[in-house]
């Protein structure tokens, strides 16, 4: 049974924009021979059982994610495709921590610096999502990925990285009065500006907006928050590397440097704008950079994957005969309405009031286990909620239904006013009293 | 009186005599007598509400807990602050815990610290939970000191992400949140019905974006999974040792796995547990359940 791997498409020259699917690529490259596993570029995480690239397809079973697919194949073929089957116990423990340390740690790196920081975002990595995506793709794929991202790392108080760079020019000294707006009026019309801090000059750094203004702008109000996240995670991995040439065992490869490999080859690789996390590795960790490059070149043979050749391979309809290193094949074609409905279904879910009412509901997987007994809720049910809501709602709607009948149609006919006559007797009471008032002996006037 | 000096006792009580027909706001004669008759009754003052803050010479942990156990200082409810409890007490700190919920905090998070100042006119400056590991070394007796282990990190990362996130899965999401988090978190905020339903909704909805955040489904085989294998490996890393790292006493690392293993442990946690598969992995793991005995029955000996 031949393995089907399915990740996000490739860019910046690497086999997938993912980190994960950098990873599990890597894994298969080294140890699962090439007639035993193809690799398909798609975009429709539907196939997959968590809605999330990579996922394998291994004839029924369908796995997720990089941890459980290797722990897959782990138990796959009496063990013949573990990567780890070297390490000591302990060596195992330490894979397990420093998996998990790269998923927490540089998830939320890559995530400012991809898709948060906004400069590198407009011009790397939605043209990167452009050429691996179908058109319609590139209005929900990116900006949910980018959503996603900006709530894993909201809590960083990093969002100052998310500003446009065209409300730069704002920010200048003295804009708002009226000699800046002379000057604004006159950069607009391409008159060369008379105002030194417009200047292309290499020693305007501190002069036009003072060494305040520098610290304030926004890649150096957050460059040493940055750069603590950065130590925070290269520094761990350094020590672990120590001189060995891999991450644990020092002579052979393991899944922890798949990984990782996944992880620091976006740091490294992406050509963006804003290369800050490109330069912290190029500057003050080269036995990193050096690693990294290592690993690249052996674990996923270190040639630039070309996006157009995948793309072909992709939409083709026959068998692939192609000179490519890696395995790629023909992502399963889909019919058009299939294509339509889904479209629809997720522009939908995205426009500002719909998507209120139309959000969809969290999933949940849960094995069904029955519990012996459970304890009931001492919150309100929602049967009576909704029935608390229904009543109220049917009492309301018959209110206005009863005043808008009455407006539609009031009082019919005169006004008739019947002047009430004076009654000097009980009313319907007199009548029952004046039976009883007969009834009773009648006393002579003088005895009373 | 003396009664060697009737003469001088006469003069005074003319004095008197004089000086009050004169003030025209003195009490007058008859109603003076009929006040003399009675005594004035002086009551003690009255006692200070049970609420005020008393002994504000000693450092108070605000932390999710009842206020009986306030009294008797046992072991929060909350991960977050059974975990910097801890470390006080490892570090040797005299404190007492409170009650409060997350509205009390400057930050918007239990726990937080009002340390003992000396002066009590001048009050002191609230210590979030990001400052307190600072804090406690500096106002230590005894100051820990980290184990420097380049695995530091990555362990702690199993505990801060998958332990974690199983954590809040099985208290707030599984079946347990009738009897784990509605007795402990939402029915002590409020007695209305519906501000309680409103919580809860609040606080489902904040737990499911947390574990929305790193995957697309909310899968409670992986959470587990990844629970599990984290428990496995943390006992790998104790082994036989005491404490963590090989430390000679217990440090932050321990305060950590402590606040999971023991309200895993504690069986009589809110209303018991309905869902057990988490508290049945640490189970399993012996050398986390002795580590969790032997910092319950040195630091919490009430409990």
């Amino acid at each position: 049974m031949v393995l089907e791997l399915y990740v996000w498409g490739p860019a910046f020259g690497l086999p997938s924009i993912d980190a994960e699917c950098i990873a599990t690529i890597a894994y298969f490259q080294r140890i699962v021979p090439h007639a035993q596993w193809i690799l398909i570029s798609d975009y429709d995480t539907s196939i997959s059982p968590r809605e999330e690239f990579p996922a394998l397809i291994d004839g029924n079973l369908k796995k997720t994610g990089f941890s459980e697919i290797i722990t897959h194949l782990r138990s796959h073929c009496s063990g013949a495709y573990d990567l780890d089957y070297h390490l000591t116990q302990e060596q195992q423990t330490d894979r397990t921590a420093f998996t998990s340390f790269l998923q927490s740690i540089a998830t939320p790196l890559i995530d400012l610096y991809l898709y948060v920081s906004s400069e590198n975002y407009y011009s790397a990595t939605t043209s990167a999502y452009t050429a691996i995506l179908p058109w319609y793709k590139n209005y929900t794929i990116p900006p949910t990925r980018r959503d996603l991202a900006r709530a894993r790392t909201s809590h960083q108080g990093l969002s100052s990285l998310d500003i446009n760079a065209a409300g730069d020019d704002s920010t200048h000294p003295g804009s708002g009065t009226s000699g800046s707006e002379f000057e604004a009026a006159k950069r607009a019309a391409g008159l060369p500006s008379g105002n030194r801090a417009t200047l292309p000059n290499a020693l305007n750094l501190g002069r036009g907006k003072g060494i305040r203004g520098i610290f304030n702008s926004p890649i150096y109000a957050v460059r040493f928050k940055l750069d603590a996240l950065i130590n925070e995670l290269l520094e761990p991995l350094l020590d672990l590397l120590g001189k060995k040439d891999y991450l644990l065992d020092g002579s052979k490869p393991s899944s922890l440097d798949c990984i990782a490999l996944g992880f620091l080859s976006l740091m490294l690789y992406p050509d963006v704008p804003q290369a800050w996390l490109k330069e912290a590795i190029q500057t003050r960790f080269p036995r990193l950079l050096r690693y990294i490059r290592c690993m690249r070149e052996e674990l996923l043979g270190g040639e630039e994957v070309q996006v157009a050749d995948v793309w072909l391979i992709s939409h083709s309809t026959n068998s692939p005969k192609h000179s490519l290193r890696l395995p790629w094949h023909p992502s399963p074609s889909r019919t058009p309405l299939f294509t339509i409905v889904t479209t629809a279904r997720e522009v939908t879910t995205k426009l500002p009031l719909l998507s209120a009412l139309l959000r969809p509901a969290v999933t949940y997987q849960i094995d069904d286990r029955k519990l012996a007994k459970s304890i009931p809720s001492s919150l309100p049910s929602p049967l009576f909620i909704n029935s608390l809501c229904s009543l109220s709602v049917a009492l309301a709607a018959a209110l206005v239904g009863a005043a808008i009948s009455h407006r539609r149609s009031p009082r019919s006919g005169d006004l008739v006013f019947q002047a009430l006559r004076p009654n000097l007797r009980f009313g319907e009471a007199g009548n029952v009293l004046s039976v009883l008032a007969y009834q009773l002996p009648k006393v002579p006037a003088s005895q009373v | 009186m003396p009664p060697d000096n009737p003469e001088r006792n006469e003069n005074t009580q003319n004095e008197r005599r004089h000086q009050t027909s004169r003030n025209i706001f003195a009490i007058p004669a008859p109603i003076k007598r009929l006040f003399d008759r009675f005594p004035l009754l002086t009551y003690p003052a009255n006692e200070l509400p049970l609420r005020a803050p008393r002994n504000r010479q000693d450092s108070v942990l605000y932390v999710f807990t009842t206020d009986d156990g306030a009294a008797t200082d046992a072991p929060s409810y909350n991960p977050a602050c059974l975990k910097w409890q801890t470390y006080l007490k490892f570090s040797n700190i005299n404190f007492r815990t409170a009650s409060a919920n997350n509205h009390a905090s400057p930050t918007g998070s239990l726990p937080f610290l009002l340390p003992a100042s000396a002066d009590l006119m001048k009050p002191t400056q609230p210590i979030s939970s990001g400052k307190l590991q600072k804090w406690a070394m500096k106002n230590s007796p005894s100051a820990i000191e980290e184990p420097s282990d380049l695995r530091y990190e990555a362990y702690l990362s199993l505990l801060d992400h998958k332990i974690r996130r199983a954590w809040l899965y099985t208290v707030y999401l599984s079946s347990n949140s009738t009897c784990l988090a509605e007795p402990l978190y939402i029915i002590p905020t409020s007695s209305n019905p519906f501000v309680r339903l409103a919580i809860s909704h609040e606080l489902r909805r904040a737990a499911e974006s947390e574990l929305l955040k790193f995957s697309a489904v909310i899968n409670s085989e992986m959470i587990y999974q990844e629970a599990e294998e984290a428990f496995a490996s943390l006992e790998m890393l104790l082994g036989e040792n005491t404490w963590f790292f090989k430390a000679e006493r217990p440090s932050l690392f321990d305060a950590s796995i402590f606040s999971y293993t023991h309200l895993l442990l504690d069986k009589n946690l809110g209303k018991g547990w309905q869902d057990c598969r988490l508290r049945d992995a640490v189970l399993q793991r012996e050398s986390l359940v002795a580590h969790r005995s032997r910092i319950l029955t040195s630091y919490f000996p009430k409990a």
